[in-house]
């Protein structure tokens, strides 16, 4: 069955399909580890840098208090533009995350709006920042931004590209979420089962061939069996 | 395009009708640039189908679609097997420079990240719901292993055995045939 979205079709069937032998690629183990899902982020970040070509980037997520806070950068010059815009409460990525629409600066050092970050930032690389939100399940969660280190005249493709690849961010957000979640619940339910356990003791001894012996369970209860009928 | 059991790729998304006509095309003539990214486990370009010699088939396949000029497929990997393909194509003749192999390259390498928390998080959700089917369960499992060690004098691993071969020859979950045990008496088999 094919499931459309403005003009993308997905093939479920052929989805369900692969699903299986890249499950089983995977390996045995279970969820990704902290430093896995750290890693792929990591990957989805740099990667941004070749994909959309342009110097380097940059990435702020909001922390439980909706304050902002640096997550990523590719360079220390981008690392010293989020942090500057975090400390201050001003610049493209704060007024994006206020506005829900992206922001683009052709040049920083000319950029009266930010007077703060503009005087910090002087005489270091940044020139040009475009800035877009990063949804999860439509709520702004952070914002990522490009730089490039000359004044630069964003064009309407770059400002989709840079738009596409915040949702790429946030679908990567989610999905590391969905992972971490999961796994907490597999953890969770594991420590349950192995609190109880005659079912899952047979089960193994079943398996090992062993006599039933060594977990013989508790005598038969009768309320409720046809036997007391 | 991603690959089935039988490692063999269909198309499975795309971003327009172009697009899907010409996955369909290299699923249907196991062919063309994508396919052979997939095979050899590397970027592959062509500039112009239009003349293209490599595949006869797939370029047939595409012949009413002019718009399907240029293409350039990379392999999506899962550890260092290709699990399907990342392609791209442009409706005029375009050399393929370095810098956008290079991208199409890393943003595959961003899909293989996606895919990899999500199949992880879909297997992790898998593991879940049968844990939790056996907690659920747990506590009528072990009556009806109590039920059927007393019916039949049974040890408790061979009660067990004998839900568990119930369940496979009835292809119902354990659970279910113990609680059909306790209500009826009898395992699915017996009647």
């Amino acid at each position: 069955m094919a499931v459309w979205g403005d003009d993308v079709s997905v093939d479920e069937a052929a989805l369900v399909r692969a699903l299986p032998p890249m499950l089983q690629l995977l390996g045995p183990s279970s969820g990704p580890t902290q430093q896995e899902l750290l890693a792929r982020m990591q990957e989805v970040v740099e990667a941004a840098v070749t994909v959309l070509r342009v110097d380097s980037v940059g990435l702020i997520l909001l922390d439980e208090d909706d304050r902002p806070r640096v997550a990523a950068a590719t360079n220390e010059s981008a690392w010293d533009l989020e942090q500057a815009q975090a400390e201050y409460g001003e610049g493209p990525g704060i007024d994006s995350l206020r506005t829900g629409e992206p922001v683009a600066v052709d040049d920083l050092s000319e950029a009266d709006d930010y007077p703060r970050l503009r005087e910090h930032l002087a005489g270091t690389e940044v020139r040009a920042v475009l800035s877009s939100p990063i949804r999860v399940n439509q709520s702004i969660v952070g914002n990522f931004n490009s730089i490039v280190h000359e004044a630069h005249d964003w064009t309407m493709a770059q400002r989709r590209a840079n738009g596409a690849y915040a949702d790429v961010v946030g679908l990567a957000l989610r999905v590391s979420a969905a992972a971490a979640k999961a796994d907490e619940t597999v953890e969770r339910l594991r420590g349950q089962s192995a609190l109880s356990g005659d079912t899952q003791r047979w089960e193994k001894s079943v398996e090992r061939g062993a006599s039933g012996a060594e977990c013989e369970p508790s005598p038969p209860r009768r309320t409720g069996t046809p036997h007391d009928r | 395009m991603l690959a089935d059991e039988m490692n063999v790729i269909h198309y499975v998304a795309a971003s327009d009708g172009q697009g899907r006509l010409l996955e369909k095309a290299e699923a249907g003539t196991m062919e063309g640039p994508c396919t052979e990214a997939f095979v050899h486990g590397r970027i592959i370009a062509t500039s112009d189908l239009s003349t293209e010699t490599r595949w006869p088939a797939f370029r047939a396949a595409v012949a009413g679609a002019p718009e399907l000029r240029a293409v350039l497929g990379v392999p999506v990997k899962l550890g260092a097997t290709p699990v399907g393909t990342l392609d791209v194509f442009r409706d005029r003749p375009h050399e393929w420079t370095e810098s956008e192999r290079e991208a199409l390259a890393r943003y595959s390498a961003v899909v293989q990240a996606h895919l990899s928390s999500a199949l992880a998080a879909h297997r992790a959700g898998e593991e879940a719901a049968q844990l939790q089917y056996a907690l659920d369960y747990r506590v009528i499992i072990e009556r009806g292993v109590g039920y059927l060690m007393a019916r039949d004098h049974l040890d408790a691993v061979a009660a067990f055995n004998a839900l568990r071969s119930a369940s496979r020859n009835s292809r119902t979950k354990i659970g279910q045939v113990a609680e059909q045990l306790l209500s009826t008496g009898e395992l699915p088999t017996e009647r």
